[in-house]
């Protein structure tokens, strides 16, 4: 392979000429060495650096490189998903997703029309026309970019094709790297090299990283103000609906308020009953049945059940964001 | 609860007995939900085919009756994360908000009905693509109508991707400005063009001393020459909220968004009105007040509960009525009196 061939491989490891390349090297994971998962985990933990310096890096590394680097770039990048998904962090993964949806984003930005087209319709049923490229609705949702430009409702949807410039285009190519690694699962069964668990495991241990943050004793003065609001609503006797209960308790899961304090931000309810509120937050808690621990809804959520009272003090796009940055100003 | 409710189940029984009910499509994937007091009491039903589902409706009459949007692998499991979804249709739930106080409002039916007419002609078609094939509607039963968008292209669609939809249908969000800003022409598809046709349709009709000179602006307008209106947030709003009639109220979003609602079931009979959630084949000319009364003309005897006003059924007036009253009525007017709880049996 010529050496700009490669480039392009170690630049678009996600491509099916990348992927091409790999077969041709005929790479068998259960006998990777120690040094390609070694090279593959520092990948993921390079990635937890300042983003665009993460981008900056890579791109400098491709330019200068020779062969067996540029070589060492497209295998790590499979073997980085691996590890990722084994790891079965979710911060991993997103930080490691992020990092590289923001390098394909990098180098898209300096290639021309024919280049990124190529590259998205390996991904994409897209059609190009005149000045822009036509990709079928479903799938654009499928990988939305989450800036307000890139809302649906602010592109051009004519007959099911959204319509995307050369920008957008690249934009969506790399959230669609973002998802491809958010959403890659692995069985573990399916894994001989057990180094790759060594590593998995090594990478979880790395506290500095990935350990979420403890919001510690739980303020009741960061609560954004959609929370606030449905707390008040609790302590009158007016009935509150399915919804922002359940939002609530999700959110009160969310900053571990023990169930007995959270018991009694009910209790004011008409219908108020102390196993059945205790049962219930149990529930969204995650502690019982399949023990499925709810999410606490994102601000675009909020608004779309009607219960997101946006203030000035909301820069975030998420109420646990809020809570969270506020506590950590208050400090 | 309804204090006629064994009347009102007896009556309902005799219609299922005699008329059946229509199975929704894939029957056997979804999941069913069944009330009495409330709209949905019970959930996490699942039935194997149409002749399970009637022998239920004749069993148990339940006052309203609701069915997944979604499909499940296992439709009667619990919780809801072991059903295994295999996908769901697309839908736009429209209720009539009324204000009017009136027992039957055909005024607020007949804006949600042009509503959902909207959203078909003007965005489900033209933008989204649907082939008219693809979408059905049904008449809830009471205030509203449902719009069914029913491919294997849309049952994969995540919850994200609806609210999207929804967003677009309901012009949240937009940032008309920035639209605007790229060149939106009156040619323009989607939401471009709505912009840029209502600024134009603005500046023509407008008499501000500013739009002197309209064929000068209209022709810059048409080629996306919108430097007059540079840093004017005012007047994109206005031309928002007063020139271009969006969905924003009309739609229920939680019903598009939420794959795992329950949707009343067409081909049976609400609770809250005695009326039949049908599906509608021409939408134009349909009058929920007309057909979707199923109940039959023998003059039956009610006395009412409270002050009613007049009701226009199958093309006859009623009322208006006085709490208290004793009165003869056509069987459909006295049960849908009944059902609203403005009247009981005598």
């Amino acid at each position: 392979m010529e050496i700009d061939d490669l480039r392009f491989c170690a630049k678009y490891p996600f491509t099916k000429e990348a992927k091409q390349y790999l077969d041709f090297l005929k790479i068998n994971l259960d006998n990777l060495d120690d040094s390609a998962l070694e090279y593959g985990a520092k990948r993921i933990t390079d990635s937890f650096l300042d983003l665009s310096r993460y981008s900056r890096d890579k791109a400098e590394q491709i330019r200068l490189s020779n062969e067996p680097v540029l070589v060492n770039e497209i295998i790590s990048y499979p073997v980085s998903r691996i590890l990722a998904a084994l790891s079965e962090n979710m911060i991993i993964k997103k930080k490691f997703a992020k990092a590289e949806a923001q390098k394909a984003y990098h180098f898209l930005q300096f290639e021309d029309i024919g280049t990124i087209y190529n590259i998205a319709k390996e991904l994409f049923s897209i059609q190009k026309d005149k000045t822009a490229f036509l990709i079928p609705f479903q799938q654009y949702l499928a990988y939305p970019p989450e800036e307000k430009e890139y809302s649906l409702v602010n592109l051009e949807l004519d007959n099911g094709r959204v319509k995307l410039d050369k920008e957008k285009l690249a934009k969506l190519v790399s959230q669609y790297v973002y998802s491809n690694i958010v959403s890659t699962k692995i069985d573990k069964r399916d894994i001989r090299n057990k180094m790759f668990m060594f590593f998995a495991d090594e990478l979880k241990k790395d506290k500095k990283y990935v350990v979420p943050e403890d919001l510690g004793r739980v303020e009741f003065e960061a609560f954004p103000p959609c929370m606030k609001k449905i707390y008040q609503e609790l302590q009158s006797e007016d009935k509150v609906g399915h919804i922002p209960r359940f939002v609530f308790s999700t959110f009160l899961g969310g900053i571990k308020m023990p169930i007995d304090e959270a018991v009694t931000l009910f209790k004011n309810q008409a219908n108020f009953n102390e196993n059945k509120t205790r049962y219930y937050l149990e529930h969204s808690y995650g502690l019982k049945s399949n023990r499925t621990k709810y999410s606490v809804p994102a601000c675009a959520k909020m608004e779309s059940y009607g219960i997101c009272y946006r203030d000035e003090t909301c820069k975030w796009k998420h109420p646990m964001t809020y809570y969270a940055r506020i506590k950590r100003h208050k400090k | 609860m309804n204090p006629a409710v064994d009347f009102i189940r007896k009556k309902f029984r005799d219609y299922y007995q005699k008329s059946g009910i229509t199975a929704p499509r894939e029957m056997e994937k979804r999941e069913f939900g069944f009330g009495n007091d409330k709209k949905i009491d019970y959930r996490h039903h699942g039935f194997k085919d149409v002749e399970e589902l009637k022998n239920y409706f004749v069993t148990n009459t339940p006052l309203y009756a609701s069915f997944s949007s979604a499909y499940y692998e296992f439709p009667s499991v619990q919780p809801m994360s072991r059903k295994s979804i295999l996908g769901a249709d697309l839908i736009f739930e429209f209720d009539a908000e009324c204000e009017h106080d009136r027992l039957a409002c055909p005024d607020c039916l007949e804006k949600a009905k042009r509503d959902t007419i909207r959203l078909i002609e003007d965005f489900l078609v033209p933008d989204f693509g649907f082939n008219k094939k693809d979408i059905s509607v049904t008449f809830s039963g009471s205030r509203g109508y449902h719009v069914y968008v029913v491919n294997d292209e849309v049952k994969h669609l995540n919850s994200e991707a609806r609210r999207q939809i929804v967003d677009y249908v309901q012009a949240n969000h937009l940032d008309a400005k920035s639209i605007i800003r790229r060149g939106a022409t009156p040619d323009s598809k989607g939401w471009s063009g709505r912009l840029a046709r209502a600024a134009r349709d603005y500046v023509q009709q407008s008499t501000e001393k500013k739009f002197e000179g309209k064929g000068e602006i209209l022709k810059k307008m048409s080629e996306g020459n919108y430097d007059l209106f540079k840093g004017a947030h005012s007047f994109w709003n206005k031309i928002l909220s007063d020139r271009i009639v969006h969905l924003s109220s009309a739609i229920d979003q939680s019903v598009t968004i939420d794959i795992s609602r329950l949707i009343r079931l067409p081909s049976t009979l609400h609770g809250g009105s005695s009326l039949l959630c049908r599906h509608v084949g021409d939408l134009d000319k349909f009058n929920p007040f007309n057909d979707a009364v199923v109940f039959y003309n023998p003059p039956m005897k009610v006395k009412l509960t409270k002050d009613a006003s007049a009701l226009t059924l199958k093309e006859e007036t009623f009322g208006p009525f006085k709490a208290g009253q004793e009165t003869s009525l056509p069987e459909y007017a006295a049960l849908y009196l009944i059902c609203k709880e403005a009247a009981l049996p005598l």
